[in-house]
């Protein structure tokens, strides 16, 4: 029974990630490729909170968040801006450039050793016992309980605000969505914003459990294939998508080799690009479009 | 009467190169419905493309000219601030948002000025003009007819609350049962708004049956203007755009192999 609630935890973890990819994406049509790394930059301001304004747990999470909320906008507004009404190319690679730019950094800044976030903040991340044979750390239960509360709150805003709606409405038609009054960039800033918050509470919950050093983007890189599994539009397809990831992935590290961990996503992405490239809840979108 | 716009001179080039427009002139008067008529290439899409604003995926420009709207200088104007002058256009494809349902793709334009409390009504308006779309209202846009997008298309537009409705191809590709449908359906949002329309069609028939007055374009210049009586008695016109008459047709068809002789050598 372990190995159902380490399918569920890392799902989670997919899922949580995952959903940043998806809601850029859904909007504006733009990969994001620095998004593993806004995500472990998401931990690093915590460091940086706990270290320098409150060693308090709670208020430090909370102001991580805050701070996450301004890296997002100010991705948006200082660089993704100007590649609005660029090729898509362009801005994909502008991303990628970005998360090297944030690697670079973040070593620069906290350094390239591991940090322990959790004695830091002097969380103690206890096991929870669950019943007798399963038992899960306090920072994944967390992680199970932030995804579910953060993939609602995406679908309640996406389904039934106004400016969700503009969202969704933005990414199917950004012309039309232009000629009836919608302010795109309002709108890409919102996607943005929500992808970075949601990618920081990944990270810093990801930092809590095990340890943090800038590598760990490299788990934003493996929720990749789960987002594009589900259809990158899709967001309940992100959640099943995460989900077909783990569960190979756990199978695999249980009954044949730990090894093959980093490998499985990728056989996954590439199957499912030969197959399916629009992924299995995605827009099936004419390829060739201008 | 006065006139709400006042199109001079105007010349547009995409791509800084190719001319698209040179020198429309037109009006549309206030409370009254104009015609645009032209066929493919004519220009008539561009024209109200410059009307309600490019945006820089375009790479469209207003080379020269003036548009005034309401008396003001709007000549260049971009997306959305021509929206809050009060122009908004129903496009020629692409017109509803096909991932969201009806109801949602009328509550999705933007409404900054009408109060949450007041949407509900904005929505049953539309509704009431278009009947057929009350009964669709969950349904995704992208599973409508082509008559029924239009529909839905024309009510998005309403919920902007233009001062100058501009429709870009109202009869292209629908049905002729539902064009006449839509064509009560418009003059009843006419009749009780009196709202200011510019209509582009290829169709003189639905041009004549809707508007007052109308512009013929031809080359991205006007040919030809006159109220829709004088228009409906005007033998070119009859000849290009009613399908009657057959030396008419001819001309047209030589006039469109030089035109495309001259780009090819270009």
């Amino acid at each position: 029974m372990q190995i159902v609630a380490n399918i569920v935890v890392l799902t989670s973890l997919y899922a949580l990630v995952a959903s940043g990819y998806v809601l850029v994406y859904k909007v504006s049509r733009v990969l994001n490729l620095a998004h593993g790394e806004l995500m472990i930059l998401g931990a690093y301001l915590l460091v940086a909170t706990s270290a320098g304004i409150t060693s308090d747990p709670l208020i430090a999470i909370a102001l991580t968040a805050v701070f996450s909320i301004i890296v997002g906008l100010s991705v948006y507004l200082l660089l993704m801006r100007e590649m609005t009404g660029q090729p898509v190319l362009a801005a994909v690679l502008t991303t990628v450039a970005l998360g090297i730019l944030l690697r670079g950094a973040m070593v620069l800044i906290w350094g390239p050793q591991q940090l322990n976030v959790a004695s830091m903040l002097s969380f103690e991340n206890a096991s929870v016992v669950l019943t007798d044979s399963i038992r899960v750390s306090t920072a994944s239960l967390w992680l199970v309980i932030c995804t579910v509360v953060v993939y609602l709150g995406l679908l309640a805003f996406l389904h039934m605000s106004r400016w969700g709606m503009r969202m969704r409405a933005s990414g199917q038609n950004p012309l039309l969505a232009a000629q009836r009054g919608i302010n795109l960039h309002t709108v890409y800033a919102l996607a943005w914003t929500l992808s970075t918050f949601s990618g920081s509470i990944a990270g810093v919950l990801v930092a809590l459990d095990s340890r943090l050093d800038v590598n760990m983007a490299v788990i934003g890189l493996k929720a990749f294939p789960a987002a594009l599994v589900g259809g990158l539009d899709s967001l309940h397809g992100a959640l099943i998508g995460a989900g077909v990831i783990a569960v190979l992935e756990v199978l695999l590290i249980h009954y044949v080799n730990p090894l093959l961990s980093d490998v499985v996503p990728f056989l996954v992405l590439i199957a499912i690009l030969i197959v399916r490239p629009w992924g299995l809840f995605g827009t099936k979108e004419e390829l060739n479009r201008v | 009467m006065t006139d709400i716009l006042e199109i001079t001179d105007l010349e547009v080039t995409y791509q800084r190169s190719i001319l698209a427009l040179h020198g429309v002139n037109l009006r549309v008067a206030k409370g009254q419905i104009t015609s645009l008529l032209g066929a493919n290439g004519a220009g008539k899409s561009t024209t109200l493309r410059a009307i309600s604003g490019f945006i820089g995926l375009d790479n469209a420009r207003v080379n020269a000219g003036r548009v005034r709207f309401r008396g003001e200088d709007i000549t260049g104007l971009q997306l959305p601030r021509t929206i809050h002058k009060g122009i908004v256009l129903v496009p020629e494809r692409d017109k509803v948002f096909t991932n969201l349902t009806v109801a949602e793709n009328l509550e999705v334009v933007a409404t900054s000025r009408e109060e949450g409390s007041k949407w509900q009504q904005i929505e049953e308006e539309i509704f009431v003009y278009f009947p057929r779309l009350a009964k669709l209202r969950n349904k995704p846009a992208g599973l409508l007819s082509g008559g029924e997008r239009q529909m839905l298309a024309i009510g998005g537009a309403l919920v902007c609350r233009p001062q100058l409705l501009l429709i870009d191809e109202l009869s292209l590709g629908l049905a002729p049962v539902i064009v006449d449908e839509i064509i009560e359906r418009l003059r009843e949002v006419h009749a009780k708004t009196e709202l200011s329309m510019l209509l582009v069609e290829q169709s003189a028939a639905v041009a004549f049956a809707l508007a007052s007055y109308g512009f013929v374009l031809e080359n991205g210049k006007v040919e030809l203007e006159g109220a829709t009586e004088d228009l409906r008695s005007n033998q070119k016109v009859l000849d290009l755009y009613l399908g009657t008459g057959s030396t008419g047709r001819a001309d047209y068809l030589a006039n469109a192999r030089r035109r495309f002789e001259e780009r090819a050598n270009v």
